[in-house]
């Protein structure tokens, strides 16, 4: 589609306004980093780059572990036919809400992992879902034809095209998986809190919170700022084999159906992965609720219904400010994210090549502030929004949700763009010619048959907020949030406490996911 | 007396009373079909008759319900039993959508097939085989990037080039131009003249059934007829 009405233009101006104001503004002391000599002087110390060295293959081994975990359980899921193959892979997004912490403590708890080994695991089965979710996607969209020519080659020709097509799609989760366990300073401070002792770089960079010293922090921050933007461009880079790789367009390949072995091997591995990723660490928090001391006279369920209990009255204040923070950020992007993806999706449509290159470059801009780390982020926000004249905001609850909403906008953008991409052009253009609005034409004819995936991205924003830790616990005006009291109650080891609040915490976060799921799939098919 | 002399050659492929269910509809019924080892079969028949289906059932991508598919004298399905999966049956397949690799070049898409089937000299075959159907100078470049056209003759130059008995063809040449079109006919005909592989074309286009020469036959209520 190429025509463009000037009706969009102060539409699209407020919305990127907001995105702005919400996204990059807080960036912008970030990225001063780069032009500041004391920020670089982290190239000629040997401590920091000690530092840096360790989260390098520790984010690395994390990355990898997702992409073994997250593929193969998607391959199995998705291509291979056996009992529970649905009820598995819709269980396959789990472990990405759960905050990573929660994984930790449960892991802990069940196996004694300790030391840096240990935040390897739980990172890399935290970020799993990633590269999981989107092998599954690419697998899905593989032309049925594409797999039948090269089974007519042999079943390994064929299962070496299947890896061909879902691997660029794998490798772009473990990209995200390695960025993200680069930036995560909770799992690897609560297992060197057990001992032995350990460090990686955001744990320096988030000391800095300690003496309120966030300039100095943001500096800090600026290797794992440049690793996000490293990150950024060979994510462009895979996106493009992801797209080449998934034609899509007709039918999705068959299921393999193996012989009774191969079904019961496949089931085995499936369930055994499930276990690893979901139920293990639920179950150990489930029994964890209720466990009680040797001298306890009460039973488990006693203890358990305790521990619930003491989560609904002294928590209660902590949730329902997480529920509003949340649900504010998600009404955010819910009114704003269908502007925003409809930008990006007409300057990839537009027949200039200086705008499509823009349009490029703004694509980039908008996975920013989910590639730098939430911790710098929150320096960010700290220095260029606390401001004496700004405090009626800074105080407000909308600060929290505006940072949330820019930090999570991306993903419901990059989702609400894919599935305003499978909308064909002749639907807005027809109301075009018909004298429709902008408003009515992006709303009514893009974005009415695709609501099912535009509810969906703002359920995502809900939770990713829900789940947020570190950003809350920098952010004064966000510290009176679920997942600090969480992360308070975990290193005073108040084990049945903090059980509870987190298996209340998983109810929370599954159930807009369940909700947005039945609604996406009722109402998220696009017209023939 | 030499008792092979006097015994047919096998048929290149043979269908006997198969049957196709697609719910309580019934896509092929007890549908015959034989074909000599070099024969030229065109099917016709309106869009959504069980042309594509039948070929797919022959080239075991689908399972009967009932029936058997012989290739060469060899029992290869019998029911929903499959005893020659698709890769032992000495096919090749030109899909609708064709169906080319789009992670892999134009000259990976050839090489492959050749390399997969144990060709000497894979890589130089593959250029060969490109240049006959006046692909060589696009050797590098992805399939996704090629027209209509040159995507088409990739098909057949993948297809010829594992060297099959049997060339099954699933209306190839539907979304192409006129010109294009008798591009992709002179150059089945050279590679049939060349192979001697037994083809079955079929299209909703009476005109490309003609064209193909050879036996025609119409499909209607999952047999084949005339």
């Amino acid at each position: 589609m190429r025509s463009w009405s000037s009706s969009a233009t102060p539409w699209q101006v407020a919305a990127w306004l907001l995105f702005a104001l919400a996204a990059w503004l807080p960036l912008a002391p970030l990225l001063r980093g780069f032009v500041d000599p004391e920020a670089l002087a982290f190239l000629t110390d040997p401590r920091r780059l000690g530092l840096l060295g360790r989260t390098l293959w520790m984010s690395g081994a994390a990355a990898a572990l997702s992409v073994v975990l997250g593929a193969t359980y998607a391959v199995l899921c998705v291509r291979v036919r056996f009992p529970g193959a649905r009820l598995l892979e819709s269980l396959l997004p789990l472990p990405l809400f759960l905050p990573p912490l929660l994984l930790a403590q449960a892991w802990f708890g069940l196996a004694e992992l300790r030391g840096p080994w240990a935040a390897v695991f739980t990172l890399g089965v935290a970020a799993a879902p990633l590269p999981g979710l989107l092998a599954a996607r690419s697998l899905r969209k593989q032309r049925a034809s594409a797999h039948e020519a090269a089974l007519l080659l042999g079943p390994w020709f064929a299962a070496r095209e299947m890896l061909r097509t879902a691997m660029p799609a794998a490798l772009l989760g473990g990209l995200l998986a390695f960025v993200i366990a680069a930036s995560d300073f909770a799992v690897p401070d609560y297992f060197a809190v057990q001992q032995p002792l350990f460090h990686v770089y955001a744990m320096e960079v988030f000391g800095h919170s300690r003496s309120a010293s966030y300039a100095a922090g943001a500096a800090a921050a600026l290797p794992l700022v440049m690793l996000g933007l490293i990150g950024l461009g060979l994510a462009l880079r895979l996106q493009r084999g992801m797209r080449a790789a998934e034609v899509g367009g007709g039918r999705a390949p068959k299921a393999f159906h193996p012989r009774p072995f191969g079904t019961s091997v496949a089931t085995f591995v499936a369930f055994a992965l499930a276990t690893l990723l979901v139920f293990l660490p639920l179950g150990r928090l489930i029994w964890e609720t209720g466990n009680t001391g040797p001298l306890d006279p009460r039973s488990w369920a006693q203890v358990s219904a305790d521990a619930f209990g003491q989560v609904f009255e002294r928590a209660r204040g902590d949730f329902l400010s997480s529920l509003r923070f949340s649900a504010l950020a998600a009404l955010i992007v819910l009114v704003a994210s269908p502007f925003w993806a409809h930008l990006l999706l007409r300057s990839e449509q537009t027949g200039s090549r200086a705008r499509r290159i823009a349009g490029r470059v703004l694509g980039a801009a908008v996975a920013l502030p989910l590639l730098v780390p939430a911790v710098a982020l929150g320096f960010g926000a700290i220095l260029t929004l606390d401001k004496p004249w700004l405090r009626f905001f800074y105080d407000s609850p909308w600060l929290p949700a505006m940072l949330l909403a820019g930090r999570y906008g991306p993903i419901a953008i990059f989702l609400l763009l894919e599935r305003l991409r499978a909308v064909p052009d002749a639907q807005e253009e027809s109301a075009l010619i018909g004298g429709a609005s902008y408003p009515a034409r992006l709303f009514r004819y893009r974005l009415g048959p695709q609501a099912g995936g535009w509810v969906l991205a703002a359920s995502l924003v809900f939770i990713f907020s829900m789940r947020e830790l570190d950003l809350n616990i920098l952010v004064s005006p966000m510290n009176a949030s679920a997942s600090v009291r969480y992360y308070n109650a975990l290193h005073f080891a108040r084990d049945n406490f903090v059980a509870a609040c987190s298996l209340v915490l998983c109810v929370v976060l599954w159930l807009p996911m369940a909700l947005a799921s039945s609604w996406s799939s009722l109402r998220g098919r696009t017209p023939a | 007396m030499n008792e092979n002399a006097a015994t047919p050659p096998p048929l290149a492929l043979a269908a006997e009373a198969l049957v196709f269910r697609r719910g309580a509809r019934s896509v092929l019924n007890r549908l015959d079909l034989a074909l000599a080892p070099g024969e030229r079969l065109a099917i016709s028949g309106p869009s959504g008759c069980g042309k594509t289906t039948l070929l797919r059932a022959l080239a075991g991508l689908e399972t009967a319900d009932s029936g058997r598919v012989r290739i060469g004298g060899l029992l290869a399905s019998d029911g929903a039993r499959t005893l020659l999966p698709p890769w032992q049956r000495g096919l090749q397949f030109v899909f609708q959508d064709l169906g080319l690799w789009p992670t892999r070049s134009v000259l990976q898409n050839v090489g492959d097939v050749l390399r997969w089937n144990r060709a000497p000299y894979p890589k130089a075959r593959a250029r060969e085989l490109l240049a006959r159907v006046g692909l060589a100078e696009l050797a590098d470049r992805a399939p996704a990037t090629l027209s209509g056209g040159e995507a088409h003759r990739l098909a057949f130059a993948r297809a010829l080039a594992a060297r099959p008995k049997i060339l099954l063809l699933d209306e190839p040449f539907t979304s192409l131009d006129p010109e294009a079109r008798d591009e992709g006919f002179a150059l089945l005909e050279d590679a049939l003249r060349e192979t001697g592989a037994a083809v079955i074309l079929v299209s909703h286009d009476p005109s490309e059934t003609e064209r193909l020469g050879g036996r025609r036959m119409h499909m209607e209520g999952g047999q084949l007829k005339g």
